[in-house]
């Protein structure tokens, strides 16, 4: 079959990306020269009108060696310079051991430098990228190899208390914008080798760290070759928060759904990296990707871990009840008073038939302006400073509670609806899933008031039918319900016990998945036996 | 080219049905009950609907008007049922709206008529539904659904929980438009429906006190009531008769298994020396009644078999000791008798007076003894009135109550 309409064809060329230029990777591959004054002047024509670039000249040894030191003020650690770099150099001159020659960098690096982290590099580019990730650049004279002498330290905020996912029970702690605090909350809670954390740098001007972590032995290798390769193609220009990463790797763009979930609680990222996830640490933001993801995942809170199963269980239960109020209720409200009266109990229709009486508007333009009311105050909400914050709900309770009644403009079962299915949609743990239901529920809106049950009915099937055929990195996104396990289901609605989980996923472990000893289940001691 | 064929496929729909069908709720004149009556002319089907005023029905308002009624009584006149459900168009603002109706009363004139021509429309809609309780009248169905009730806003709503009730208590059997069909159209013709009435029961009662107090007594004129007791019999879509209040209760246990419903009589302990009388209340909890027809030698004979759970709810004999198990035995065979004879009371007014199978035994036959029941089918009607029949009742009395007697003996065996 002939496409209906064929698209314009021009081969435009695959435009550059803008950094680095041919010219820059010439330079960056470009070996050190043996003079430091002549490399000054390569490093000052590179860092020119960088007003946090500084440079250290000094001389040291009985030979009256000059040597210089590179780094970037501000994303160093001042104190570790003065005290552990400089000092040690001085110190030379004491020592009657000679740093002449061709070994002096080695002399250098082995015997007199005391710090922990120190490499041996030999290319402009490598200096400067090393300068640039906050460690010292040291140049010897007469020779053309440099040391990368880790000095990093910089302002970060300190590990505070996750705003996003706040628990009654559990840690308090939350990731940081610094990707090796993150890294070590993690090491903290995985006290094994096994817990791997590789690294690849992002986007050509950001630099950006980031760290894929998963526990070796338990997790899907596939899975980490897959995030590996899906990672290595980004070429990018800037990796600023980890949603950039999320959007590059994810399987489908267009889904309402997000197939990656993020996290700013080491405990939740620990949690799957232990049942055989993978975990995305970027440098500069707290939240940290987990892959594979699977649906449900979304509507479970860490804290379903941490409360008594049985608690865990009903408040789940809740949350599933009411993932359904905030996708259906409007759209189910319109569809039954518009199409099907029928279905209302006769006392309830006539409240319903009174409270609309004088509402100069449809139901379905009644229900479209309280929820998009309700969105925009939320929005409002959010974006607001706090104390401001508060008037706004107040102005917008007033409106929309009490005055749009009044004043007939909608009906008040339309409220009692719209605020109910604002309330269900806070029940979600998750808010980026929520902002996937906000948007469906305006379709459900749309095809409840065109197509009645009908329309609901037709948009349900279409949404399972999207859910059922997306994957996330290999794992059914709609797992374990379709295609079912048993086993799996037993982390679903309900949350069973510690002592009956003994396996892991089995779509995430694939081989180890036994987690702990089976029978496990706690019971008095038997009095009778001695 | 597959996401576009997708979304043609997903369009689709939106051509096909939508929008047109859409009532908001305010543009509903939801009908709570409606009743027909016959009336003479060329246009004979007199129609009135029962419907809600939603500013006044609904509950708690404080805006509701001092004197505004709840529900609003319209009529119309048609050649036919559905004719005069269009007619009501032209007077009403709103779209009628039977889905939400409880209630269809049929007017005498109607019942004695027929109502065959009213039946076809109402199986036919979709908008009447088959569980609305089916009512006859003995005056114009227009008097009833004008009618309201003191406690209930909505007088239809009163009706519904007065028929509920009566079927748990054991009253009367309430019948819904599907079980009416139902019978209709079984195999002996002959259905029934619950007779409603206006009756001034507080004239009676006040009367009857006045005679005990040899005064007139002071009291406000009280409205009539809607009062739900007797049965109507139809026969062939045609109203042939009535059952009293204890054919009605009777009846119940030849077509449906009481969950409720007391026996009362009176009872004498044959021990008894000294003739000591009175009556006994048992509260049946649970009922059971099993028909079988037995066919031999050409003539059909029908074995009844009731069994019964009961406890006594007041028990006003003398000096009878209900936690002696003979004396409780007593008390159940009496019982027994009691609903035994009830039983064959109405039997036999159906066979003699009726001559029309109300209690339900052709049904009973057909099921059991197909061959049988094809050979008098025909003649059903002639050969029923003279079948016989067997009635045998048992009632187990398991509860006593937690009291003995509360009425103290003297001596002499009277009541202090």
């Amino acid at each position: 079959m002939k496409p209906l309409r064929t698209r314009k064809t021009k081969k435009t060329p695959e435009p550059e990306i803008s950094q680095p230029s041919a010219s820059d990777i010439e330079q960056k591959n470009m070996p050190l020269c043996s003079s430091v004054a002549e490399n000054l002047i390569t490093f000052q024509g590179i860092y020119s009108n960088c007003a946090d670039f500084d440079y250290r000249e000094l001389i040291i040894g009985q030979d009256q060696i000059p040597v210089l030191l590179l780094f970037i003020d501000g994303i160093t650690d001042e104190q570790t310079i003065n005290q552990n770099v400089l000092k040690s150099l001085m110190n030379i001159q004491c020592s009657k051991l000679d740093v002449s020659g061709s070994n002096s960098i080695e002399m250098i690096k082995n015997v007199f430098m005391e710090i922990g982290s120190i490499k041996e590099i030999s290319t402009i580019g490598e200096v400067s990228e090393a300068i640039l990730t906050g460690n010292v650049g040291l140049l010897l004279e007469g020779t053309t190899k440099a040391l990368k002498i880790g000095t990093k330290g910089s302002e970060g905020r300190i590990v505070t208390e996750p705003v996003t996912e706040g628990v009654v029970r559990g840690p308090r702690e939350g990731f940081t914008e610094s990707l090796r605090t993150n890294t070590a909350l993690l090491r903290r809670k995985i006290k094994t080798p096994s817990l791997k954390m590789e690294k690849f740098v992002l986007g050509s001007c950001t630099m950006t760290e980031v760290n894929i972590a998963y526990l070796e032995g338990t997790v899907n290798p596939k899975v980490v070759a897959e995030v590996k390769k899906r990672i290595s193609r980004i070429n990018v220009d800037s990796v600023l928060e980890s949603s950039y990463i999320e959007e590059l790797i994810e399987d489908n763009s267009f889904s309402l759904f997000p197939q990656i979930e993020h996290s700013e609680r080491p405990d939740k990222i620990a949690s799957g990296i232990l049942q055989g996830q993978v975990a995305i640490f970027t440098d500069g933001t707290p939240f940290v990707l987990l892959v594979p993801t699977m649906v449900f995942q979304f509507l479970q809170s860490s804290e379903d871990y941490y409360d008594r199963f049985i608690y865990a269980s009903s408040i789940r239960l809740v949350r599933f009840i009411f993932l359904n109020f905030a996708l259906l209720l409007p759209g189910l409200y319109i569809a039954i008073t518009t199409f099907h009266q029928e279905l209302i109990p006769t006392p309830l229709l006539v409240s319903i038939t009174a409270a609309r009486e004088g509402v100069p508007f449809p139901t379905f333009v009644e229900v479209l302006i309280m929820e998009v009311t309700f969105e925009a105050l939320r929005e409002a909400g959010i974006r607001l400073p706090k104390s401001i914050g508060q008037a706004v709900s107040i102005v917008g309770g007033l409106v929309i509670g009490d005055a749009a009644v009044q004043a007939s403009i909608v009906s008040s079962v339309t409220v009692i609806v719209v605020a109910l299915t604002g309330i269900s949609s806070f029940c979600l743990p998750s808010y980026s899933f929520g902002l996937g239901i906000r948007v469906l529920r305006f379709s459900m809106i749309f095809l409840g008031s065109t197509l009645g049950l009908f329309g609901i009915l037709l948009g349900l099937l279409v949404m399972q039918a999207h859910l059922v055929s997306l994957r996330s990195f290999g794992v059914p996104y709609f797992a374990p319900i379709a295609p079912f396990n048993l086993k799996d289901a037993k982390d679903l609605v309900m949350r069973f016990p510690w002592w009956a989980m003994g396996e892991r996923p089995r779509l995430f472990a694939k081989t180890n998945r036994r987690r702990q000893k089976f029978f496990m289940k706690p019971a008095p001691p038997d009095e009778k036996k001695p | 080219m597959r996401k576009r064929a997708l979304m043609m496929l997903f369009l689709v729909p939106f051509l096909q049905t939508g929008c047109w069908d859409t009532r908001e709720v305010d543009r509903l004149a939801s009908v709570l009950a409606f009743g027909i009556d016959r009336i003479p002319g060329n246009e004979p089907i007199l129609l009135t609907v029962q419907i809600a005023t939603p500013d006044t029905a609904k509950g708690g308002n404080k805006d509701v008007k001092a004197g505004g009624k709840a529900f609003t009584v319209m009529s119309s006149k048609g050649k036919t049922f559905s004719d005069a459900i269009h007619n009501l168009g032209s007077r009403s603002m709103r779209k009628v709206f039977f889905s939400h109706s409880k209630l269809i009363v049929l007017g005498k004139d109607l019942a004695e008529t027929g109502i065959g021509e009213i039946i076809d429309d109402l199986k036919r809609d979709r908008e009447f539904r088959r569980i609305d309780w089916i009512l006859t009248t003995d005056m114009t169905a227009k008097e009833i659904l004008e009618h309201g009730f003191s406690m209930e806003q909505i007088p239809s709503k009163g009706l519904d929980q007065i028929l509920q009730e009566s079927k748990e208590s054991g009253l009367i059997l309430p019948v819904n438009c599907n079980d009416f069909f139902v019978r209709l159209n079984g195999d002996s013709h002959v259905s029934f429906t619950p007779l409603v009435q206006l009756v001034d029961i507080d004239k009676q009662m006040t009367s009857q006190l006045e005679e005990v107090a040899g005064r007139p007594l002071e009291s406000e004129v009280k409205p009539k009531t809607l009062t739900v007791a007797k049965t109507v019999i139809y026969k062939n879509q045609q109203m042939i008769g009535e059952l009293n209040e204890n054919e009605s209760k009777a009846l119940m246990w030849l077509v449906d298994s009481p969950k409720g419903g007391f026996i009362t009589y009176t009872f004498a302990p044959e021990a008894s020396t000294n003739g000591e009388k009175g009556k006994i209340s048992l509260d049946i909890s649970d009922g059971k009644t099993i028909i079988t027809p037995q066919i031999s030698d050409n003539s059909i004979s029908i074995s009844i078999v009731c069994n019964a759970k009961a406890s006594i709810i007041e028990a006003e004999t003398v000096g009878i000791d209900i936690l002696n198990p003979m004396i409780v035995a007593q008390l159940e065979a009496k019982a027994a008798e009691t609903l035994k004879l009830q039983l064959e009371q109405i039997i036999d007014k159906a066979q003699k007076e009726l001559k029309s199978d109300c209690v339900g035994f052709a049904e009973h036959l057909h099921t059991q003894y197909p061959v049988a029941w094809k050979r008098v089918k025909n003649n059903w009607e002639d050969i029923f009135p003279t079948i016989e029949y067997h009635v045998s009742c048992e009632v187990r009395i398991l509860n006593t109550g937690m009291i003995n007697n509360t009425l103290p003996t003297n001596e002499a065996g009277g009541i202090n």
